[in-house]
Order: structure tokens, then C-alpha cells, then sequence
């Protein structure tokens, strides 16, 4: 595969009459899993539209695999897309919808049955798949979603809240296949409001705000990035003051602060000596680490700084 | 181009199955047996009462009913991405829906209007006029559906209030009215008494070839329109 990203944005903006949904959008996508984060409005669902040949940017050009998805339809053979919405031809059956689907990007009907079967396989719902859509609950549906983006076999998908309405074990499910999708050298873009499902798929993620592009790359590089916003890490050890004591004169350390009776919080600029050296240290003087957490060094504190916070300025 | 016409027909058969499924379809398919059966009932003189129902009301009703929503159904079901979102030009899928909602309209019609076509030497004309009818109308009303915020009202209007009454009209007001055409085509003089004896009807190919050609121009501004608009679904 070249190098040339699969989907690209130069100078993006889009209107909605008055309100700028886009703004000067610059971004390339390459594959593996990335998290398009933001909240309501912010402009995450204009972008996957451009991706995905809906609308046309105002200024600026968008690229699927090096094409404009609007003006070339062709482009479109390489995009699997699943739409938020829960819409669809609800007397249709699962497998005629995805096989009808799937014969639009060229297949004879003999294949495309045998892609949407193969796709429906991968969501887990061969036994159901005969089943008109309308009667099917919101998981179920939101399966057969994906099935149809993905039985084309696209390198590039764009997953708009893959996850909503899914049942516990089908989010669990549902995640462990977008791994496997980016794991197979596509791109895959799956847009979300829930931070921690984000990241149980993917530590590459791209955040948006009021149409800006706030920060993109990987959660522990951007986190590194906010300099001036120290971590906490949250230690749980058999001897708190003695630990304090002796971790005190580290160069990394800022503040240290007792808990509670077994755990201790020390304030620092830098995780990666502090992971380094932390436990290393506690085994050379004898103490047990039960625990070592940073509530800071996860999405949701990233989110948080980029997104909460109007002065943190993350762009990366 | 052979991907676009493959394309076009999975999409016609797609949508001609979801549409034989349509309530407005039975209700139409039910109307239509029940107008057959009753007039073939009262006398076997109102075989052309029948026929001019079909062709000059009832073709028209059914063509404005199906015809008029192809783009708007879809936004306001949601639906279409999923079609728009292929690597297919959109307006191959505009036609193809088209074509899917103008062959119920043929179905319906083409049996009554040969039933009442009566004739031996009517049949092919009364055919040929029941499909370049639904596929003018056709035409038409998806293209006016797209351009406008009432279309059901307009048409309406436009086929009771124009098409119906001006296509009697002799000369050259009323060869503004498609159904002056299908009039043509099928040999239905006008209903209005005095107007009957200034009745000229154009040429059968002629009239034939006028409805093809707005079919046809109809049908590729509206294929223009869906693949130049940006049809994304709103939240």
C-alpha cells in the first residue's frame, strides 16, 4: 500500500447558511482505527458527510483514496460507510438489503449474496438475517449496519455512533471488530460521544471543536503535549509516608499528597519517568505496589483539557 | 455505462418489489378493479367511459401518487444514504426509482385501458398510451417533486385544473397539455359537446414521439439535479 493517506481534508471549511459547521480542516487519515471526537455540533458528522461524497466543502477539497468522493462517484467503491441514523427499508429482509447494496459497487447477484452472507457472518447475525428489518431490535439493526458497509470489503469505513443501541455483550462484540477491521489495513473512522469505548478500540484520535480541529495523534503523545497541565498518579502501597519520603527528592516530582492510609497521589510533568522509575524504586527500598493509576493520563482527561477548557490550546 | 445500467436495474427491482408492497398501491389496485368491474357490469357501452378514466384521470392520479415523492420519500425516510453513498452516478438511481414507480402506474392501467381499449385495432395505441403516459407523468412529477415544497397540491391542480380541461381546447392552447397527446394516441375525442367538431388530434407519432421526448427531458434534468445537489440527511 503507498503511503498516501486514504482519506484527506486540505483547507476544509463548510456553511450552513450562517453557522460555520467546518473550519479550515486539515487532515490526513491513514489506516488503523482513529476516534473522531467532539461534541454535539461540533462538526463531526459535516466531516464524515464530506468523506463520504454528501456534501461539498465550500472551500478547500476533501480526498477518498486520493479522489473527490462528491464529483467521482467511482471513489466511492472504496468507502463502507454506517450512518447514525436508525432508518431503514423496514419490510426488506437483512440479507436482500445488504446484497442489494453490496450488487451496487459492481457485484453479479450471485456474489453479493455471498459477500452480504460472509459480512452478516462477521456481525453475528446469520440465524436472523432472513428477518425483515422492521423487525428487528435497534442492536440488531445496528448490525446489519455495519454488515452492509463492510461486505464490499472497503478500505476505508466511516462508523458514525457504531454502538448505539447495542446490548453489552454486542458492544463488546461490535469493538473487538473494529480491532479486527483496523487491523486489516483500512481505514476506519468511527465517530462517538462514549470516550471509553473510543478507547477500547483505538489510541488514535482526532478531536473537534466548534468545527476547529483541535488535536489529532496518538491519546498518550497529545497528552504529553499539554505541558502545563501535570499528571496525577495514584499510588496504593503498604507505606504511604515512607513512600512520599522516599520519592520526594525525584527531578520529576512536583507534589506529593497523602490519601488515605494506603494510597498516595504525586503530582508530575513527566509520566514516562515516573512509570519508569516509580516501581523500581518501591522494590529497591522493599515496598509493594498494589496499584499505579493516573487519572489524567486517559481520553476522558484529554477530552477533558481540549474540549472542557477553552484555554487549553491541544492542536497537534 | 454497463456498471450504470446494472446498477440501474438492481435499484428498478429493488424499489419496483418495495413498491408492489405499498398500501397506495393496492388501494389504487383495488380502485382500478372495482371501476373495470363496475362499468363492465352496468353496459358494455361504457368501455370508453372506462378507457378515458384511466388514461385521462386515473394515469395521471397514480403517476403524480408515485411519482412525485421518489426523492423526498427517501429524505424523509432516511434512507438515502445508503443508495447515495455507491459508486453509482446518484442520477442512474434517480431514474432507476423513476422507472420503479412508473411501472405500478403501467401495471394498474395497461390491463384496464386494454380492457376497455375494446378494439382490435386500438389495442396497440391504447397500450402505447397508458405507458408513454405514465412515463410523461412520470417524468414530470418526480422533477416537479424535487423542485418545489408542495408538489402534491400542484399537481393536482395541474391535472385537474389544466391537463384535463385545456387538452380539449383545439389548437394550439391545448397542444400544451400532455393528455392532448395521449388524447391523440388513443383516439379519445374531447368530452366537452361543442367543443367535438373543432377537434384536430395531432399525428399518433407525433404525439407519441412528444411524450417520449418529455419523459425523456424531464427524467435527465431531474437525474442532473439529484447528481448536482448535495442530499445529506440532517440529524
Amino acid at each position: 500500500m503507498s503511503d498516501a493517506p486514504l482519506l484527506s481534508a486540505r483547507g476544509v471549511s463548510k456553511m450552513f447558511g450562517q453557522i460555520r459547521a467546518l473550519n479550515e480542516i486539515d487532515l490526513d487519515i491513514g489506516p488503523g482505527v482513529t476516534g473522531l471526537l467532539g461534541p454535539n455540533g461540533s462538526g463531526k458528522s459535516t466531516l464524515l458527510k464530506l468523506f463520504a461524497g454528501q456534501l461539498i466543502p465550500d472551500t478547500g477539497e476533501v480526498r477518498l483514496m486520493g479522489q473527490d468522493p462528491f464529483r467521482q462517484p467511482a471513489a466511492l467503491r472504496h468507502l463502507g460507510l454506517c450512518p447514525e441514523q436508525d432508518r431503514f427499508y423496514e419490510e426488506i429482509s437483512a440479507r436482500r438489503f445488504v446484497t442489494v447494496l453490496t450488487q451496487l459497487h459492481g457485484y453479479d447477484h450471485a456474489a453479493a449474496q455471498r459477500m452480504a452472507d460472509e459480512a452478516i457472518a462477521r456481525v453475528g447475525m446469520s440465524e436472523t438475517a432472513r428477518r425483515p428489518l422492521g423487525q428487528m431490535s435497534r442492536g440488531m439493526r445496528q448490525r446489519i449496519k455495519i454488515a452492509q458497509a463492510i461486505a464490499h470489503n472497503p478500505p476505508v469505513l466511516l462508523l458514525d455512533e457504531p454502538l448505539t443501541g447495542a446490548d453489552p455483550v454486542a458492544r463488546a462484540d461490535l469493538i473487538d471488530l473494529v480491532r479486527d477491521l483496523g487491523r486489516e489495513e483500512r481505514a476506519v473512522v468511527v465517530s462517538s460521544h462514549v470516550l471509553h469505548e473510543v478507547e477500547a478500540m483505538t489510541h488514535d484520535v482526532i478531536f473537534i471543536r466548534f468545527g476547529r480541529l483541535r488535536a489529532q495523534g496518538d491519546v498518550l503523545r497529545l497528552r504529553a503535549m499539554l505541558a502545563d497541565r501535570p499528571y496525577r498518579i495514584r499510588l496504593e502501597v503498604d507505606a504511604p509516608r515512607q513512600v512520599a519520603a522516599l520519592l520526594l527528592e525525584a527531578p520529576y516530582l512536583r507534589a506529593v499528597t497523602l490519601l488515605s492510609e494506603d494510597t498516595l497521589e504525586i503530582t508530575t510533568t513527566d509520566l514516562e519517568a515516573a512509570a519508569a522509575e516509580i516501581p523500581l524504586r518501591l522494590l529497591e527500598a522493599g515496598h509493594a505496589l498494589r496499584r499505579f493509576t493516573s487519572p489524567d493520563a486517559d481520553l476522558e482527561s484529554l477530552y477533558r483539557y481540549l474540549m472542557g477548557h477553552p484555554q487549553a490550546q491541544g492542536g497537534a | 455505462m454497463s456498471r450504470s445500467l446494472d446498477a440501474l436495474g438492481v435499484w428498478f427491482g429493488f424499489h419496483l418489489d418495495r413498491r408492489m408492497r405499498t398500501r397506495p398501491l393496492k388501494l389504487w389496485g383495488l380502485v382500478m378493479i372495482g371501476v373495470v368491474g363496475g362499468l363492465i357490469w352496468a353496459e358494455r357501452g361504457a368501455q370508453d367511459t372506462l378507457n378515458r378514466l384511466t388514461l385521462l384521470i386515473l394515469s395521471p392520479l397514480m403517476s403524480l401518487t408515485f411519482c412525485v415523492g421518489v426523492v423526498r420519500e427517501e429524505i424523509e425516510d432516511q434512507t438515502l444514504t445508503y443508495g447515495f453513498t455507491r459508486p453509482v452516478a446518484r442520477g442512474w438511481l434517480y431514474v432507476a426509482r423513476v422507472f420503479a414507480s412508473v411501472a405500478p402506474v403501467v401495471l394498474i392501467t395497461l390491463p384496464a385501458a386494454l380492457i376497455a381499449g375494446g378494439r382490435l385495432g386500438l389495442l396497440l395505441p391504447t397500450a402505447a398510451a397508458a405507458l408513454l403516459a405514465a412515463l410523461a407523468y412520470g417524468g414530470v412529477f418526480a422533477l416537479v417533486g424535487q423542485l418545489v415544497k408542495w408538489p402534491a397540491w400542484l399537481g393536482l391542480i395541474f391535472i385537474l385544473g389544466w391537463e384535463y380541461w385545456v387538452s380539449q381546447v383545439p389548437g394550439f392552447l391545448g397542444r400544451l397539455t400532455l393528455l392532448s397527446d395521449v388524447r391523440a394516441i388513443a383516439d379519445l375525442k374531447p368530452e366537452i359537446p361543442g367543443l367535438l367538431s373543432f377537434w384536430e388530434a395531432p399525428s399518433l407519432g407525433v404525439s407519441a414521439l412528444r411524450l417520449l421526448i418529455v419523459a425523456v427531458v424531464t427524467l435527465g434534468v431531474g437525474a442532473r439535479l439529484v447528481q448536482r445537489r448535495e442530499h445529506a440527511l440532517s440529524k
